[in-house]
């Protein structure tokens, strides 16, 4: 067996790099990380001007700009991304021009992307495309992909620098091994040792029937893998943006008018639902506000239609209809979720798990909304211990804090991790 | 067999048999699937075909996308609709006789739930079996969808018009027309009859009861001059004799009669004033299990039983029915101390209800527990005007019949005959909301809504008005049968509005500034008591000349040679709820019996007729009885505590016209009523019909003792003792071994684990068998709270049932075959703190959480049921079916023969509890959907849980509060309190389970021996 591991190693080590390659290059990661890095500013379809630029051939845009200093218009950008600042006290003119684009100045990225986030988000910028599928399918695997690519990318390329350098070290010893096993030490009649070095094995390593069985059980195992991994993605639907009936833009309501969540999800305070508006909401300001800064007219009408107001007569005079919004965040039958308590009792707000709602103009699903994730922010998320009079039934806890021999309490810490707490 | 019985082995060799063939019983679940496979030839293609069509279905299922879900907003939110959050609505179900003040849970503008009003006066917060399981009648899509004419469906204006012309036909030409209706509680439903009445002069008004009150309310007719039923006063009762009557359970109004006596049986150290009670009966009821002292009578001795204690109290006069003397001399020397007295009677003979009455007057009870003079509304009917209505039809003076919530074809004893005679009437009309057997023979079907779906008012006792409100818009084209008599009558009012100016006269003297204000505080609160209530003017008695009642009385109720029989209503009712599986599969507290009735017979007349049950395969011998003429076949159920030579059979089953044939179990004892409408019968041939039927019963084993190593021992599955024994020692009767229970926990209960610690909360429980009636309600609220499936009568015969709280019920005392002391103990989930069922789970589904409580994560299941097997209560349940229609590929259910996979019978699942799916283990949670509502309420008002805050599903269905639930933790919460007196014990706690629930130990008023 041994004597294989050489080919054993390169085949494995072409898996790992191409693995590799792919990942550092990954236009879905990309979007994902433009959405949580960019997408407050910049459109994350790339087609909208939002406080930042539209950034469709932005690339293009900036090397059509020119060399400077010796640095291609492309290399400027990426100077720009990291701190704009740099390219302007450079005195690149293009970085010059766009400082002024808008009065409210792009944030400094420094330290707050690596360079394989750099590297997924230029991918993505160069072809939005390919990453799209992944999104209006809502293919559950392939997110899920995305999603480890963005936040393990560091331990990945650890575990894989860690993992060449075996294979090298097993190159070698394996080497060795088969040599020393060509070799054998004959006693002759005269009782003289002689050193003997047979004759290697010139078998083609792809005809041998131990890599053939390791190609056979390497496949069966990707393919147990494959199907696991699907399997546990079934009904998960991160990312998924369905189209609404209604234009209605997140980003414009809550983001550039700065209307609270809970105006119109007040619900989400008191009950187990985040409730949907009903029409008569809209209306608080839509009687007044007739006309849209994106759709014009269309999409105000559309809730008109809805409550069955006439904007001409301004009066509630026709047939109400209603409005049949596509429900994004849906979860398993069997999992007990209650907006209030983690609005009102936990004040976790709204963005934690839906992501920056502010700035999407079609709302997606930001968070994977699987049980995993679910448990690793009870581990890690503090209750409101101290503030709110319920949690002076954890008198042992109170005590251990005075005590100082407990810092703080995380939902875990009262139970929030066991399986009737959102099971029942 | 999987319940907690001891089993007595008999037979060494079936036994070893038995051992050796483990699975004995053959896989019913493969029949269908095995034989195709088995049968032929399976090549290795066939085998690659099947493979290869689940893998390709299975992942073309996989690759579907998922499909899209609509959310729809209200186009304008009713204010106080909070999507998400349930809304409480005060209301009342009235029906049967029965009375229950309700809150009706709705959430997302769906009833859901039926919870008791506390601020009730009559019902005060409980409620019957019956009350909670009416909400799943309204979601029954075999309801009547539309009006129906000649048995098709039609149109409300065309049958309006074609009844309106024939009742003006029939009254021109003067022909006599019935309304047939059930008691009427509703003054306004009253005011309208008399309008029709008044319009149709040839209308007349036919009061039916099924389960009649006639001899109670001709006795006070006859005797106080008002014809009307009596109130009761079960508090005020130091002395309580009931002779056959069930008041805790059944009988009149059983939610207000077990909170009062219950008041008074509850025990502490401080409080031990405890009244009395002597239950004098020939078949076992629920209300006997509560009693000091059981007095075993003979049918008929039932009904002489008050002629010979009158004789016997006023004259001397001896008696050969045994226990009159003790009886005589307990009451004599009450009232010699000045104690309040209480009789009651269950016999429904007037000549008995009058002895009552007389011996009531003559202990002085009459204006003390026993009030006459207000009008009390539960049942009206009597027997002299059934008898008119079943003569007149008979002889065709009846032209048209109008029926109204009654079912004459079923519940009158010639319901056959009258049968014929309806469908041969000019204008038949039925109300009925569903098919039964009446409606069948009808030619018009007007149906009313459900009373989830009506506006009402009731009054069911003078001085207390409460309104019903509807709930949701009815779901069918039906129409509430007020409304469909004013339209009758041309009266184009709503009925809503007719019940507010009905209303205004009850306002009249009350304390609102306005009617509004009196409408709107009602309506919330659901009942108005005025203040003359209870302080009516109280008539006297005047029995006459009693000497012929007695005569009567021993001249009717002649004991014969032969079989007596005693017709009785059980907690399933009256038999119009019969088609709600809830009620059909709720075990009957005493046979413990589901899904059909059978004669209740003693052990010894049984093994006289040759008719054995053999109980390990709940198979019963089938007997047939000839009563009046009706040969009546049945199986018996051998059972200690029913009187020799009587023969018990319950009303409400054997229903011919169903929805589902599942309903239609049993034999209708209604048939079998002697004419006089009595419920005693005597003289009755019995024979064996030598062939056994399987019966659907949950338990059938009563005592307490088991064969054990060593031979015959008795397990303290309930601990007893007596109220003076309590008063010398409040540890009495609670011993393990011998010995007190607290030393001998502390002396035997020692683990290596460590010791398990609860932070925050310690969910407990504590149960109060001194306050369990049996009556079944907590059951009921159990199932609808927690969408516990039904599962059919053949799966529970298979011991498939579902229930997560069960009432077990053991007999014990001196004489434990013959007329044993009853106790019941509902069981549930014990949520030990050693489990020994978390221990067994291979994949931690089940296990503990830090506020004390057992948890069962269906999704983790993979349905081993180790758990099942090695839980010493057989408190978890199977599902065998996707019974609730739960599995995601939706249509694919094989075993659904009541109909609740029904997208609308869907609609009364709790929408914060899991709908378990097949093969996976469900148990009690301690309703922990409620916990967590009272927790989050808590924290959003930001102030700690108090106690009292989180009720249980069956604490809250509980008349008698026998169910206290509440946080162990707090040292302030009753139930901590509870599980530190001296009286309350754990099941099978000596093997170390540490259980949650605690039970209090069971005080009885009486010295060590019976009373006989």
């Amino acid at each position: 067996m041994i004597h294989n591991i050489k080919k054993l190693g390169l085949f494995l080590s072409f898996t790992v790099l191409s693995l590799g390659i792919m990942y550092s290059q990954d236009a879905k990661a990309g979007k994902a990380t433009f959405r949580s890095k960019c997408g407050s500013c910049h459109d994350v379809s790339l087609k909208q001007k939002m406080t930042g630029p539209a950034l469709e051939g932005v690339i293009d845009r900036w090397n059509t700009a020119g060399a400077f200093k010796g640095k291609s218009g492309e290399e400027w950008l990426k100077t720009w991304i990291y701190n704009w600042n740099d390219a302007v006290a450079a005195g690149y003119p293009y970085a010059s021009k766009m400082k002024d684009f808008d009065a409210s100045a792009m944030s400094v990225f420094t330290g707050q992307i690596t360079e394989s986030d750099y590297a997924n988000i230029i991918a993505y910028i160069k072809d939005p495309a390919s990453a799209a599928p992944a999104i209006a399918a809502a293919s559950a695997g392939a997110v899920d992909a995305s999603k480890i690519g963005e936040s393990k990318s560091s331990y990945t390329v650890a575990i894989f620098g860690a993992f060449i350098i075996l294979l090298i070290l097993a190159y070698f010893l394996g080497k060795t091994s088969r040599s020393l096993n060509l070799m054998t030490l004959d006693k002759s009649a005269e009782g003289e040792y002689k050193l003997n070095v047979g004759e290697e094995d010139k078998t083609p390593f792809y005809s041998k029937s131990s890599f053939k069985s390791f190609l056979l059980l390497t496949t069966v195992l990707l393919f147990v893998f494959a199907l696991g991994k699907s399997a546990i993605g079934l009904g998960r639907q991160q990312g998924y943006q369905p189209t609404q009936p209604i234009k209605f833009s997140h980003a414009l309501h809550a983001g550039k008018n700065k209307i609270e969540c809970q105006y119109c999800h007040f619900t989400a305070a008191e009950s187990k639902h985040a409730n949907i508006p009903s029409v008569s909401t809209c209306m608080n300001c839509h009687a007044a506000v007739q006309t849209g800064p994106q759709y014009g007219k269309t999409e105000i009408q559309k809730i008109y239609n809805a409550v069955g107001w006439d904007p001409t007569t301004n009066t509630y005079s026709k047939e109400p209809k209603k409005v049949e919004w596509v429900r994004i965040h849906n979860l398993p039958d069997h999992v007990y979720f209650n907006h209030a308590q983690h609005v009102t009792a936990g004040k976790v707000e709204c963005q934690t798990c839906h992501g920056p709602i502010e700035t999407m103009d079609e709302v997606y699903q930001y968070s994977p909304l699987s049980m995993g994730w679910c448990i690793n922010c009870h581990r890690n998320h503090d209750v409101q211990f101290v503030d709110n009079a319920y949690y002076n039934t954890f008198k042992k806890f109170h005590d251990d804090m005075k005590a100082g021999d407990r810092t703080r309490v995380t939902v875990e810490d009262i139970g929030g991790t066991e399986c009737q707490k959102c099971h029942y | 067999m999987n319940k907690i019985d001891s089993i007595i082995i008999q037979n060494k060799e079936e036994m070893n048999s038995n051992i050796n063939n483990e699975f004995g019983e053959e896989l019913p679940l493969l029949q269908g699937i095995l034989e195709p496979i088995t049968d032929k030839d399976t090549n290795r293609r066939d085998f690659l075909k099947t493979l290869g069509f689940t893998v390709s279905a299975a992942s073309i299922a996989a690759s579907c996308s998922i499909p899209e879900k609509k959310s729809i907003p209200y186009i304008s939110r009713p204010e106080e609709l909070v999507p998400g959050m349930a809304s409480y609505y005060a209301s009342v179900y009235a029906q049967g006789g029965q009375y229950n003040s309700i809150l009706v849970k709705n959430r997302d503008g769906r009833p859901i739930k039926i919870e008791g009003n506390p601020d009730s006066a009559l019902s005060a917060g409980g409620t019957t079996a019956l009350a909670q399981a009416s909400v799943v009648s309204l979601y029954d899509s075999n309801r009547h969808q539309n009006p129906k004419k000649g048995g098709k469906d039609s149109d409300w204006k065309t049958v309006d018009a074609e009844i309106v012309s024939k009742l003006n036909e029939l009254k021109s030409s003067n022909s006599k027309v019935a309304l047939v209706t059930s008691s009427i509680m509703s003054p306004s439903t009253n005011a309208i009859v008399f309008e029709f009445l008044t319009k149709y002069p040839n209308v007349m008004h036919v009061t039916h009861d099924p389960v009649s009150m006639s001899g109670l309310i001709t006795a006070t007719e006859q005797s106080f001059g008002i014809k009307t039923l009596p109130q009761y006063r079960f508090d005020n009762a130091d002395v309580i004799l009931s002779i056959g009557a069930d008041f805790a359970a059944t009988w009149l109004n059983p939610v207000g009669f077990s909170k009062q006596y219950i008041n008074r049986r509850k025990v502490s150290k401080d409080n031990t004033d405890m009244s009395v009670h002597i239950q004098v009966e020939s078949i076992p009821s629920p209300t006997s299990a509560t009693a000091d002292h059981k007095v075993l009578v003979s049918a008929t001795e039932e009904a002489r039983f008050i002629a010979d204690l009158y004789n016997a109290v006023t004259t001397g006069t001896a008696s050969n029915i045994k226990g009159i003397e003790d009886v005589k001399n307990t009451l004599v020397k009450a009232k010699g101390e000045g104690k309040s007295i209480l009789i009651v009677n269950g016999v429904n003979d007037v000549n008995v209800q009058k002895l009552t009455y007389a011996l009531n007057d003559y202990f002085g009870a009459i204006g003390n527990t026993v009030k006459v003079g207000s009008k009390v509304n539960y049942k009206k009917g009597t027997q002299a005007e059934v008898d008119a209505f079943a003569a007149e039809l008979s002889n065709g003076k009846i032209k048209g019949a109008l029926f109204l919530d009654v079912n004459p074809v079923y519940s009158l004893a010639g319901g056959q005959e009258l049968a014929e005679k309806i469908k041969g009437l000019e204008l038949s009309v039925s109300f009925s909301d569903r098919i039964d057997e009446t409606s069948d023979h009808c030619q018009f079907i007007c149906p009313n809504n459900h009373y989830l779906e009506s506006w009402n008012d009731y009054e069911p006792e003078q001085g207390i008005y409460a309104i019903a409100q509807p709930v949701i818009s009815p779901l069918f084209n039906t129409r509430q049968f007020q409304h469909t008599l004013m339209t009758w009558m041309g009266n184009t009012a709503s009925y809503y509005d007719f019940i507010r100016n009905i209303a205004g006269s009850y306002n009249a003297g009350s304390s609102y500034h306005n009617f509004d204000a009196f409408w709107a505080y009602t309506l919330q609160k659901g009942e108005f008591v005025s203040s003359s209530y209870g302080s009516g003017v109280s008539s006297s008695f005047n029995g006459g000349d009693l000497s012929s009642a007695i005569a009567q009385t021993n001249a009717n109720y002649a004991k014969g040679d032969k079989f007596e029989i005693r017709f009785y209503e059980s907690v399933h009712g009256d038999g119009s709820a019969s088609d709600n599986p809830f009620i059909q599969e709720l075990p009957d507290p005493i046979s413990r019996m589901t899904w059909s009735n059978y004669f209740l017979g003693n052990p010894a007349d049984v093994t006289k007729l040759g008719a054995d049950a053999i109980i390990n395969e709940k198979k019963y011998c089938i007997i047939t009885a000839k009563i009046n003429g009706k040969d009546v076949s049945l199986p018996v159920v051998p059972m200690a505590g029913v009187a020799a030579g009587t023969l018990g059979i319950k009303f409400g089953w054997g229903r011919t016209k169903t929805a589902s044939e599942e309903y239609q179990y049993g034999f209708n004892a209604y048939s079998a009523l002697p004419n006089t409408g009595t419920n005693i019968v005597s003289k009755v041939d019995v024979t064996s019909a030598k062939k056994m039927e399987e019966m659907a019963s949950v338990q059938s084993y009563f005592t307490l003792k088991h064969m054990g190593l060593g031979g015959e021992k008795t397990r303290d599955l309930i601990k007893e003792t007596t109220l003076a024994e309590y008063k010398a020692n409040p540890e009495a009767g609670n011993t393990i071994g011998g010995q007190s229970r607290k030393e001998w926990i502390e002396h035997h209960l020692v683990t290596l684990y460590p010791k398990i610690e609860f932070p925050g909360h310690k969910w407990g429980m504590a149960i109060d068998l001194n306050s369990c009636v049996g009556c079944g309600a907590c059951v009921v609220a159990c199932n609808v709270e927690n969408n516990v499936p039904v599962v059919g009568r053949k799966e529970v015969f298979r011991s498939h049932d579902m229930h997560w709280m069960r009432i077990d019920k053991y007999h014990t005392g001196a004489d434990v075959d013959g007329n044993p002391d009853i106790t019941f103990q509902p069981m549930l989930c014990q949520h030990c703190d050693n489990a020994p069922c978390e221990n067994v789970c291979p994949v931690s589904a089940t296990n503990h959480s830090s506020d004390g409580i057992n948890q069962m994560a269906y999704n983790r299941c993979i349905g081993t049921r180790y758990c099942a097997n090695n839980c010493p209560y057989k408190v978890r349940r199977f599902n065998w079916f996707d019974y609730t229609g739960a599995d995601s590929f939706g249509a694919l259910n094989d075993n659904d023969p009541l109909n609740r996979t029904d997208e609308i019978a869907r609609m009364v699942l709790n929408p914060d509890v899991t709908v378990r799916s097949r093969g996976v283990i469900e148990k009690c949670s301690f309703c922990y959907q409620r916990i967590q509502v009272s927790k989050l309420e808590a924290k959003k008002e930001n102030r700690q849980v108090n106690d009292g805050d989180v009720v249980t599903a069956c604490q809250s269905a509980c008349s008698t509060g026998a169910i206290v639930f509440g946080d162990v933790n707090n040292p302030d919460s009753l139930v901590s309190k509870m599980a530190n007196d001296e009286r309350t014990f754990g099941v099978v706690e000596e093997i170390y389970t540490k259980p949650s629930v605690n039970y209090m130990t069971k005080v009885r008023n009486r010295d060590t021996n019976h009373i006989s």
